[in-house]
């Protein structure tokens, strides 16, 4: 499947990747079913809690974007989670001692009249007041569920200004009703940047690596090991600059911390413009990291240099892993993740010695934007035990249900809003919001030492999970935990 | 109307109505809107408020109809149903909000029936629209009291001539409202006037479900809370009266003599609880005399928040700190009429001490317009407001470094600490403000 970089949207990860959000059976079945060309049918739920959004998941992206503005078409809740983003921002200027300062984007107060009347006049004036105010080098239009259902005419617009606003003005489509995967979101922020800010490469830097990610807190790790293969990474999207998000065109290679986020961008770029995309599990754990810088060193013909390297980061760690798969025998674990991280963690856990009694995955891509199935969930499929595994969009409802069952020692999770419950029912809980976590062997031996110690003092969790009752009846934890999942047509 | 906003101090409609839900003991919401928006608005709420954090079912885990492309196109009235339906089976609570967002209401789903059937069964639901368009958190916050006062709250009690309600308080847009209801209640509960305050974690649903035995409502407020007042006025017949944020000593004593008033007190209890509360603050105050005096910590104002804050704590430096208030920016979606409102009452400050008073939700053009102020000063050295103190939300950080000023977070969004039971009412809420703004001076020592 080829991505359609002709088209003013990226269609979205149902469409694209055939991802589903609601699936309960195990991770063999559900690879199994989902190879050769098969498919497993999305199963709804008759209830359901909040997930995410795909608004939520592009600009968090491009507000990263130092001298691009956001203007987003909305109404003003829609632009409540950029305090979010703008604690992301704080906090990533602060580590690169770029100082302080919020970020750029302005909400056009999408307001009843508006709807029946329309919003162009409102994006019209934001697009004017965001050039004026910031003299950005990009403008984004991220959509909302108003605009969309409006029917505002945001290309019109963006066509009108043309003249005045002399640097590119984009279209980013993310209304949240159109997909249930947020990651949809990442997408249409990619496709936003490929379409409107990427340029043709004028020549190639042989040494540039393309590093997606999302905070990038493990530069200078990730500097030293691409030194020694002679690479250099640009970390993008959030914190680069419109400057080098036009060469990425130009890079050797193109690798991602996360599948799920790279696949958009990393397939486009192979294909556009002959950037290779690494295609290995994620950089996690030693399996992780080796796959992955083999993977890069097969494209830019570092074989023997990354061996050597490989050797060295094994033998500076291996010591401690041995120790930590000591301390962990006999432990248990749940995982809630996104697809990329549920995946990949089976195998991080793996290497801890932390059994892992069942994984839930807050979508499913049942293959890339390349044609592939993830590599990860492929590899963890070739373990002789299989495990149970559901796709749900972060439904609370059924990890808290399957947690109260299993009980087990740690509940590893990704995204802000889930570990909470594990910890409230005395469960340590590991949560995994630094994409760099547990990445390399020495990423892995630190994650390990955090689970130790996590251990080693429960008493904040267990005198909470004394005092705090959950909001879900006593009938609940009796239900299985998939009661509102439809059920597959056989 | 209002036009574009950059980074908006506030969530919509549907986020407002959600904290508000959430602030509530064993109530819980059905959003029925896209995935995100629960999520969404949780995340500003409970983030954006000093670290809020996680209520009984927090956004993530609100029952959301998550409606997607298909039900705009076939409506999701059924969608709502089957959601509502198994919500009463999963999750354990005395009052379910249906509230909606943006999609829901364009599309005009009949949610006001679907819930009705439920109502018929003598299940405790209720219904709100909520579209995020309709306005800003507070507007949330209206929309939802007026559904829980008339469709929630029992008719015909007998009333209590020594019971208030008290509104106005957006849990999460005062990032203080559980620390300050709790200690507005401690105040009239020293006057003998029991106070429901039903959005701090210590309030219970039955003194809502009974909140018409209520003599008097206070809004603490001249714009937000208004119209829910108003609806229980009309629905169960209890009056009410705005009043400003008592913040300090001066603020509270008017305040507890008005209260006084109102509810006839006996004026020799009225008299000791205003003298003792003074004592509390004054002596502590008293020892800081030599440190704000010998270090000339004198300042002039810069308040940026919303209306209710914003008068307040213009009066707060005024009247008890001293300090000079210089320019003051109201940051709420306010109609015209309502802005005048407030214009007016700020005019009851004396003039030598009135602050320039913009109404501006933007925030880079509330520092364009200080800097225009500022321009207009015939000032040889330059600085017309040195030094100067901003007390605002997190996004006014960088004005204040641009005026080498003090800065301190009062008005949401306050990220860079936590919130937990402070508070900046009464006599002891000024004492703790006037300790917090001193203490910034102090910081870099």
């Amino acid at each position: 499947m080829t991505i359609n970089l002709k088209s003013s949207e990226a269609p979205i990860r149902e469409q694209r990747l055939g991802a589903i959000t609601g699936y309960s059976g195990t991770l063999k079945d559900l690879v199994g079913r989902t190879g050769c060309g098969g498919t497993v049918k999305n199963c709804d739920r008759t209830f359901s809690q909040s997930s995410s959004c795909s608004s939520g998941c592009a600009q968090t992206l491009l507000a990263g974007i130092v001298d691009a503005a956001i203007v987003n078409h909305a109404p003003i809740g829609c632009a409540g989670d950029t305090i979010y983003h703008n604690i992301a921002n704080q906090y990533g200027r602060f580590y690169r001692e770029w100082g302080n300062r919020n970020i750029q984007l302005v909400n056009t107060n999408i307001e009843e009249p508006d709807t029946v009347f329309g919003g162009a006049d409102k994006l019209r004036e934001g697009i004017r007041e965001a050039w004026r105010r910031f003299t950005p080098k990009a403008i984004f239009i991220t959509t909302s569920c108003a605009s969309g259902i409006i029917g505002d005419d945001i290309r019109g617009v963006i066509s009108e200004l043309a003249d005045e606003i002399p640097v590119p003005v984009i279209q980013v489509s993310c209304e949240g009703f159109r997909s249930k995967v947020w990651a949809s979101g990442f997408d249409a922020a990619f496709h936003a940047v490929l379409t409107g800010i990427v340029k043709p490469p004028r020549e190639k830097q042989p040494s540039l690596v393309n590093m997606v990610n999302f905070r990038g807190s493990a530069r200078a790790y990730i500097t030293r090991l691409f030194d020694r293969i002679g690479l250099v990474p640009s970390f993008i999207i959030p914190f680069s600059t419109v400057a080098e998000l036009e060469r990425i065109s130009e890079a050797a290679v193109t690798a991602t911390v996360c599948t799920t986020l790279g696949s958009y961008i990393g397939t486009a770029l192979e294909e556009q413009y002959g950037v290779p995309y690494v295609k290995t599990i994620p950089p996690h754990g030693f399996a992780g990291i080796e796959a992955w810088l083999r993977g890069i060193g097969a494209v830019v013909g570092k074989q023997a240099e990354v061996e050597e390297l490989i050797a060295e980061e094994r033998a500076a760690t291996e010591g401690d892993l041995a120790e930590l798969r000591r301390r962990f025998k006999g432990k248990r674990a749940v995982i809630g993740m996104g697809p990329s991280y549920s995946q990949s963690y089976l195998g991080v856990l793996d290497e801890l010695g932390i059994e892992v009694l069942h994984a839930a995955s807050w979508h499913y891509d049942q293959r890339y934007d390349y044609g592939e199935q993830p590599p990860a969930i492929l590899r963890a499929a070739e373990r002789d035990k299989d495990v149970t595994f559901s796709v749900a969009d972060q439904q609370l409802f059924e990890i808290t249900n399957t947690l109260s069952r299993l009980k087990p020692d740690l509940y590893f999770s990704r995204h802000p809003g889930s570990s909470v419950w594990a910890a409230k029912l005395g469960i340590t809980a590991i949560p995994v919001i630094d994409e760099y976590s547990a990445f390399g062997h020495r990423g892995l031996v630190n994650f390990g030492w955090r689970i130790a110690d996590a251990l080693t003092n429960r008493n904040f969790v267990n005198k909470l999970a004394e005092r705090v009752k959950l909001p879900y009846t006593e009938w609940w934890y009796q239900q299985d935990p998939y009661t509102f999942l439809e059920k597959e047509a056989v | 109307m209002s036009t574009y906003i950059e980074r908006p101090r506030y969530h919509c409609a549907l986020g407002g109505a959600l904290v508000t839900i959430n602030s509530i003991e064993r109530a819980v919401a059905i959003v029925h809107s896209a995935p995100g928006c629960a999520a969404s608005a949780d995340v500003a709420a409970t983030v954006g408020s000093g670290y809020w954090g996680t209520t009984v079912t927090d956004g993530r885990a609100t029952p959301s109809t998550n409606i997607v492309e298909r039900e705009v196109i076939f409506g999701g009235e059924e969608r709502l149903k089957e959601q509502i339906a198994a919500t009463l089976d999963v999750i354990d609570a005395d009052l379910y909000a249906v509230i909606t967002g943006c999609m829901t209401d364009i599309i005009g789903d009949d949610v006001r029936a679907v819930v009705a059937e439920f109502q018929k069964q003598g299940k405790p639901v209720i219904v709100a629209e909520t579209g995020g368009f309709k306005g800003d958190s507070s507007v949330g916050y209206d929309f939802i009291w007026e559904s829980i006062i008339s469709q929630y709250v029992t008719k015909g009690l007998p009333k209590d001539d020594r019971l208030v309600n008290l509104f106005g308080f957006v849990p999460a847009q005062d990032v203080f409202w559980r620390g300050n209801l709790i200690e507005l209640k401690r105040l009239l509960g020293l006057l003998g006037v029991r106070a429901n305050t039903f959005l701090t974690p210590f309030d219970e649903l039955p003194s809502l479900k009974e909140s018409s035995r209520a003599a008097l409502n206070i809004v603490f407020s001249q714009v937000h809370g208004i119209s829910a007042a108003g609806k229980f006025e009309e629905v169960h017949g209890v009056p009410f009266v705005s009043e400003p944020l008592p913040i300090g000593p001066t603020a509270t004593e008017a305040f507890l003599r008005r209260v006084g008033e109102q509810f006839k007190i006996d004026s020799a209890l009225l008299e000791k609880v205003i003298a003792d509360e003074q004592t509390h603050y004054y002596r502590f105050i008293n020892p800081l005399t030599d440190l704000v005096n010998d270090q000339d910590f004198q300042r002039f104002g810069v308040i940026i928040g919303n209306a209710d804050y914003v008068y307040a704590l213009t009066r707060f430096i005024a009247d008890d700190l001293g300090w000079i208030p210089y320019f003051a920016a109201i940051t709420d979606l306010l109609s015209d009429e309502d802005q005048e409102k407030v214009a007016e009452h700020f005019n009851t400050i004396d003039v030598s001490l009135r602050p320039k008073l913009i109404f501006e939700k933007d925030t880079d053009r509330i520092t364009q317009r200080l800097n225009e102020e500022l321009e207009k000063e015939n000032d040889p050295y330059g600085t017309p407001i040195s030094p100067a103190f901003v007390i605002g939300s997190n996004l006014d950080r960088p004005l204040a470094a641009g005026l080498k000023a003090g800065f301190w977070g009062v008005s949401f969004p306050i990220t860079n600490r936590i919130v937990t039971d402070q508070y900046y009412l009464g006599f002891r809420g000024g004492l703790r403000l006037a300790t917090d703004l001193i203490s910034v001076l102090i910081s870099n020592r």
